[in-house]
């Protein structure tokens, strides 16, 4: 089962998405901040990161330039998720280190099959 | 030389010229006449008086002899031989006169008869005294003197009528020649007359004529609320200028010569009188505005004009002035920038507003639909699709659809508060196309149409905003697709090229509604959807269209639509193959399409761009490849607007503006200058040492001066300021950290201080009056004492509303080349052909 680690601070959507995402047999771990989340990514080392941007405490750039800057997680794929499709968001998620973005309001199948790609090229997890 | 115009009043005069010349011939005639009288006149008193010389002579000889002869006395002959002599000579003269006054032959009878009277006188004495008394008596009883008398008397009384009857005639001659005379001097006289009554009325008119003008210039200056005044040719007010007395209250005293620099406002006269000076000094049109003291005391904003007024000669007379009261319409601009800047101001609010409240919005919405999508798939596993299945589907559609509509707003409120970004990439054509007809096809087919697409092979890789393409495409897409019921929709996409640029153009087509002219008018403007009943009939934001074309044209393309009622409508969308990279821009405002716009700019490369991306936006383009082709073309085509490159090799961009506005032609044409560098770099040319923009970090001043500080220990800071408070804030932070400040308020001053002071450094503005600090380095550098002087460049980040009335008007703005963007420029372009217009 794989591991995928939540960072969201919206407490709607991190209790959607996580449970959403249980229903289809991962298991989710949540962190409510920016630095909980780069904690929490060294503790547990999840199979993926999904990382909303605007958080609390440290953003999602910051935290997943603090995530891939530590060697034990560098390797940890990280899903951006952005507000809206904002130009701009996508290339900066990506310059951060982010290995992919979506956009808020999660649509689940686009989503699953993102996550569904990066597992398989870390080749961890085949559903 | 006359002119023909002045001879007319004196053509009638003619005749009498003619009269007078006649008289005046015959007067001439006349007088030779009366000479030649006079000449005669006196000959015939000689002769006259020599016949009555011959006459006397011989009685006396004859009287004389007789006397002898009866008395034998001696004494009776005394006078005899002096007698004789003196007809001897008489006759001598006679024969010497002209033969019109006397006959040659009568002269001859005269003389011979003469002769012979006194041969016989001198015969008859020697009688007696040789031969005594009778002899002698005897002698003169046979003679025939006394019929020889006779006869000489008989000639000369001939002689003497005939003088007479000559004298006669001439005193007649005489007479009428007095006439004659007479009428020529009165005739002369009455001419003179004429002449001098003529020339009496001719100056009497214009003597009224000038009156009259200079009453109809009286009444003028007193109705019109401008005032009018004068200068002698040198400048100097002159003492009667009745509408500057009345406007100023100043006294003739006050105001003339140059007195009347005391009624201009204190700040405008060191301006006012340089301005004044060198218009004099270089016969220059004088126009300037400044502020006025009212008699009431109040300082009236004044639009100036005089110009030199020259005699016929060409040599100036004086000059006369008009000062204008423009306080209102000033007053009226300024409240209306003012407005306008609210109303931006407030606009930009409103879309920010928006932005933040749509992002607000949508973290519910969002829970909204993830819960009503998650409670389905709940549903589904609990097997209660059915029953709850339909209505979550209502509330995730309804979700949705509010998303949709927050996006739109949001998507407008971007755009129109400047916040639109462009990321410009290299993208497969094709490939975006496939994904939009992927999303798109469904929406077809669920209203039973048909999806057609046709695209050229040669799409390749284009390089621009590749989300808002799609979302374009998207947007004219579903349109169709919502407006087309068993119809069929058309997406076509090829490469064209025209206006020396490579396009992509797509063209959708559809079978459906269509539009009329009213809608389609309405079509592109925002919360003007087609038709209220369409919103609910169809459902959409119609901003679609809206932001599609604001896309389009932020990618430097356009849309445009043909549509027929009831039969389809065709959407046109066209972007460049290639979108040059732009930082977020304002809100680009509508232009004045089709107005000229005049390049001035030395570098071919320069010039093909502005003529490309101008041209693109509709304007006409004329292009000048150096300053004097700019001054010569702006001169013959008055272009709407001008964009001037700074530096151009022989004339430079600041010599040409200078021109553009010197003339009367030219001078209200809007003047875009564009630089090679920003006006940092334009001041560093100039020779500043450091730049900085206000407001003035304090490190950062410190550091800049920290780069020049001198060796000493205490150093002294010239500080060129117009502004008080920045000068104040400057000052203090510069005198903590030990320096020794001099002010200065402007550029003149500035000189005046650096003579004085020879400070360390420099600390310029650039934007001052009366001196800015371009002017200033630039007389500063000048001076072999100063070129060493390190100067610091203070300037504001912004041009405000101030900095630009002290630009007066020269330039609109001074745009930097080298960080231009397409859209600044067009933004700027259409500002200021919009301040003309």
């Amino acid at each position: 089962m794989a591991k995928i680690l939540l960072v969201e601070d919206n407490e709607a959507n991190r209790d959607m998405l996580s449970r959403r995402l249980a229903r289809q047999g991962f298991d989710v771990t949540i962190a409510v901040d920016g630095g909980e989340g780069v904690t929490r990514a060294a503790e547990i080392l999840p199979d993926l990161i999904l990382m909303d941007m605007s958080l609390p405490v440290m953003n999602g750039w910051e935290a997943t330039r603090a995530i891939k800057a530590n060697p034990a997680t560098a390797s940890i794929p990280v899903i951006a998720l952005t507000a809206h499709a904002m130009a701009g968001d996508r290339e900066q998620a990506l310059a951060a280190g982010c290995d992919d973005y979506d956009t808020k309001p999660v649509e689940l199948p686009r989503l699953l099959e993102k996550i569904k790609g990066l597992l398989s090229v870390a080749g961890g997890y085949v559903s | 030389m006359l002119k023909p115009g002045r001879l007319a009043p004196y053509r009638r005069l003619l005749p009498a010229f003619l009269l007078v010349a006649a008289i005046a011939i015959a007067f001439f005639f006349s007088s030779r006449q009366l000479v030649d009288d006079a000449l005669r006149g006196r000959q015939a008193s000689d002769l006259s008086r020599d016949l009555a010389t011959i006459r006397n002579g011989l009685n006396a000889s004859q009287s004389a002899d007789r006397g002898y002869v009866v008395t034998g006395d001696e004494r009776y002959l005394a006078d005899y031989p002096q007698k004789r002599l003196d007809v001897e000579e008489a006759l001598a003269r006679v024969a010497k006169l002209p033969p019109t006054l006397i006959d040659p032959e009568v002269v001859d009878d005269l003389k011979t008869d003469a002769e012979t009277i006194m041969t016989a006188s001198a015969e008859t004495i020697r009688v007696r005294r040789e031969k005594g008394y009778d002899a002698a008596t005897a002698y003169v009883r046979d003679g025939k003197g006394q019929a020889i008398m006779q006869r000489v008397r008989t000639v000369a009384r001939r002689i003497d009528s005939h003088l007479e009857d000559e004298a006669t005639v001439r005193r007649e001659r005489l007479n009428s020649m007095a006439w004659l005379t007479g009428g020529v001097v009165f005739g002369g006289s009455a001419l003179l007359f004429l002449l001098l009554a003529r020339a009496a009325r001719t100056i009497t008119q214009s003597e009224s004529d000038l009156s009259g003008s200079e009453e109809r210039f009286r009444s003028l200056i007193e109705a019109t609320s401008e005032i009018i005044w004068t200068t002698d040719a040198g400048g100097q007010m002159e003492p009667h200028n009745p509408s500057w007395q009345a406007f100023t209250g100043q006294t003739p005293q006050e105001y003339t010569g140059t007195g009347w620099i005391t009624a201009v406002h204190p700040d405008d006269r060191a301006r006012s009188a340089e301005r004044w000076e060198a218009a004099v000094h270089y016969n220059l049109a004088f126009r300037l505005e400044h502020r006025l003291r009212r008699q009431d005391g109040e300082y009236r904003t004044m639009s100036v004009r005089a110009v030199p007024v020259f005699d016929d000669r060409g040599r100036r007379r004086e000059w006369i002035g008009v000062h204008a009261d423009v306080t209102e319409r000033r007053r009226a601009e300024a409240e209306l920038v003012e407005l306008k800047e609210m109303a931006e101001a407030a606009n930009v609010a409103k879309s920010q507003f928006l932005a933040n409240m749509s992002h607000e919005l949508r973290t519910p919405l969002n829970a909204v639909i993830g819960y009503s999508e998650m409670l389905k798939e709940e549903a589904e596993d609990l097997g209660a699709a059915e029953t709850m299945g339909p209505d979550l589907d209502r509330i995730r559609g309804a979700g949705k659809h509010l998303l949709a509509l927050i996006n739109d707003v949001l998507d407008l409120s971007k755009i129109e508060s400047g916040k639109m970004e462009l990321f410009i990439e290299e993208t497969d054509l094709e490939g975006t196309l496939d994904e939009v007809i992927g999303t798109i096809r469904p929406l077809v087919e669920r209203n039973g149409s048909r999806l057609e697409t046709t695209s050229s092979p040669d799409l390749g890789r284009i390089r621009t905003d590749v989300t808002k393409l799609r979302q374009s495409l998207l947007n004219l897409l579903s349109n169709a697709a919502k407006f087309t019921e068993n119809g069929v929709v058309t997406l076509v996409a090829r490469r064209s090229r025209h206006d020396a640029r490579e396009w992509v153009e797509f063209e959708v087509r559809d079978t459906g509604i269509g539009m009329s002219e009213d809608q389609i008018g309405r079509l592109f403007q925002a919360f003007s959807q087609a038709d209220a009943s369409t919103t609910r009939k169809y459902g959409g934001t119609g901003l679609g269209l809206v932001i599609t074309r604001r896309f389009a044209r932020m990618l430097g393309g356009d849309v445009t639509v043909t549509s027929v009622l009831g039969e389809g409508s065709v959407f046109h969308m066209t972007i460049p193959v290639e979108t040059a990279p732009s930082v977020p821009g304002e809100a680009i405002p509508e232009g004045k399409e089709g107005a000229l716009v005049l390049v001035v700019d030395d570098d071919p490369t320069a010039r093909d761009l502005m003529s490309r991306t101008l041209t693109k936006e509709g304007y006409r383009v004329v292009l000048a490849e150096d300053g004097d082709q700019g001054l010569e073309i702006a001169q013959r085509m008055k272009p709407d607007v001008i964009t001037l490159d700074v530096l151009m090799p022989r004339v430079d961009g600041w010599t040409v503006l200078s021109n553009l506005k010197a003339d009367e032609r030219t001078e209200n044409i809007p003047v875009l200058m564009l630089t090679m560098g920003d006006e940092k770099n334009l001041a560093y040319s100039l020779g500043a040492s450091e730049f900085l923009t206000k407001p003035i970090n304090r490190d950062r001043l410190v550091n800049a001066l920290d780069r020049v500080r001198c060796q000493e220990p205490i150093c002294k800071v010239l500080l060129v300021e117009d502004d008080p408070d920045a000068r104040l804030i400057t000052k203090g932070s510069l005198e903590k950290e030990r320096w020794n400040v001099v002010e200065a308020v402007d550029g003149r001053e500035g000189l005046r201080r650096l003579s004085e002071e020879s400070p360390d450094i420099i600390l310029l503005d650039l934007n001052m009056p009366n001196m800015d600090g371009f002017e200033f380095i630039e007389t500063m550098r000048a001076d072999p004492r100063w070129q060493d002087i390190p100067v610091v460049v203070l300037t504001a980040r912004n041009l405000t509303n101030d900095d630009r009335q002290r630009l007066n008007g020269n330039v609109q703005r001074v745009l930097s080349k080298g960080g231009l963007d397409r859209n600044g420029l067009l933004r700027e372009i259409r500002k200021a052909i919009k301040t003309e217009s």
